[in-house]
């Protein structure tokens, strides 16, 4: 019977090997999805605008959309002063964008021993929107503290506080602003996760109800039903959460630029 | 000066108060279609983002409570503080995400 395993889909493997100074930086399937995410994102881009073409082609306008779209956000919730971080927010939001819906098509080759064409979903390693997400409040600390100075504390300091208040207010906001990198990757990383596990284990029972013989196959039809309503929403989780990842950013960036709210 | 398509030159604050008025009817027209179509969609991540923004700020405060704790070798009030803080920083969490989507919607309306 073919493998059922829903959680065998995420297992990295090993595509290349890389060590440098003792640590193992293999280049892993993991990677090879990134690579392709940025690739793919890229050449893309190339293509639609090299035109430049004053009435915009099919390729064209999806280039505009986007960058409207993005552009838009940024405006509506950073300002005109966010759009100094607008490449950073569209970078983020399509890498993730595109990193979700490779994750949605099951087959790739990739050549590894004994796994052959494969599909994968980097967004659903936590380590991966961890990463992505330390990198905005990163920028978001070092731009704060850049721009505004000890200004930036007032984040902490909210105005209009009874000042022994201070005492259980401060914590409380200082925890507030710790959670949001978490917040921000568990939400993008549980999203894919579930969803793709769910996507697995609903595809396994039409394997399973086949493989069980007589009329069995014929009630395969109802998770087979379910299967093609799952991927119709995971589709639409895919974008959604690129994009809350992305409106999320400019809303902490918008804090690094207007520390006092 | 009879014609409509004529812009009354002589009083040209009229002239864009009209098209002002026009511009404004049709965008608000356009908003009210946009608003039909992301209404479902919007909800499923708002409900999501409620749910982590809460969860998070209680572990957040409950981790940073139990660090403090192994440094101090104070195990059990340093938990307790810490989860109470973060359940304030989960529900301040919350309260500052609901206001930002409620802003942002009526700042489309």
């Amino acid at each position: 019977m073919a493998d059922t395993n829903p959680i065998k889909q995420f297992e990295i493997h090993e595509v290349a090997a890389l060590e440098i100074a003792g640590f193992d930086l293999a280049f892993t399937n993991s990677a090879f999805f990134m690579v392709l995410a940025t690739v793919s994102v890229t050449l893309l881009m190339a293509l639609a605008t090299n035109k430049r073409a004053l009435v915009p082609g099919r390729g064209q306008s999806i280039a505009e959309i986007l960058y409207g779209f993005v552009a838009d956000m940024v405006r509506s919730s950073a300002g005109n002063e966010g759009l100094r971080f607008f490449p950073f927010v569209f970078t983020l939001f399509i890498f993730i964008l595109a990193g979700n819906m490779l994750g949605m098509f099951p087959y790739f080759p990739l050549g590894i021993e004994g796994i052959g064409w494969h599909g994968f979903t980097f967004t659903s390693h936590i380590i991966v929107t961890l990463t992505l997400s330390m990198m905005v409040m990163g920028i978001v600390v070092i731009f704060g503290v850049y721009k505004n100075g000890f200004k930036f504390l007032k984040l902490f300091v909210p105005a209009g506080v009874p000042p022994v208040l201070y005492i259980i207010v401060t914590p409380i906001e200082i925890i507030s602003f710790l959670s949001r990198p978490i917040s921000l990757s568990v939400r993008l990383f549980a999203n894919m996760l579930a969803g793709h596990i769910l996507l697995k284990v609903f595809a396994g029972f039409i394997v399973m109800l086949a493989g069980a013989g007589a009329a069995w196959g014929i009630i395969g039809v109802l998770p087979f039903a379910m299967v093609i309503g799952l991927t119709a929403l995971e589709f639409l989780v895919a974008f959604l959460q690129a994009y809350v990842f992305a409106i999320l950013t400019c809303i902490y960036l918008n804090d690094a630029l207007h520390p006092a709210h | 000066m009879s014609n409509r398509d004529e812009p009354d030159r002589s009083n040209p604050d009229d002239h864009l108060a009209d098209f002002e008025q026009r511009l404004s009817a049709k965008l608000e027209k356009r908003r009210a279609e946009d608003r039909k179509y992301d209404g479902p969609k919007q909800s499923w991540a708002i409900g999501m983002r409620y749910g982590t923004e809460f969860m998070v700020g209680v572990l957040v405060g409950a981790l940073i409570g139990f660090l403090i704790d192994s440094f101090f070798n104070t195990l059990p009030f340093g938990l307790l503080i810490g989860t109470f803080l973060g359940f304030g920083a989960g529900t301040m969490n919350v309260v500052r995400a609901a206001k930002e989507l409620s802003e942002r919607a009526s700042r489309d309306n």
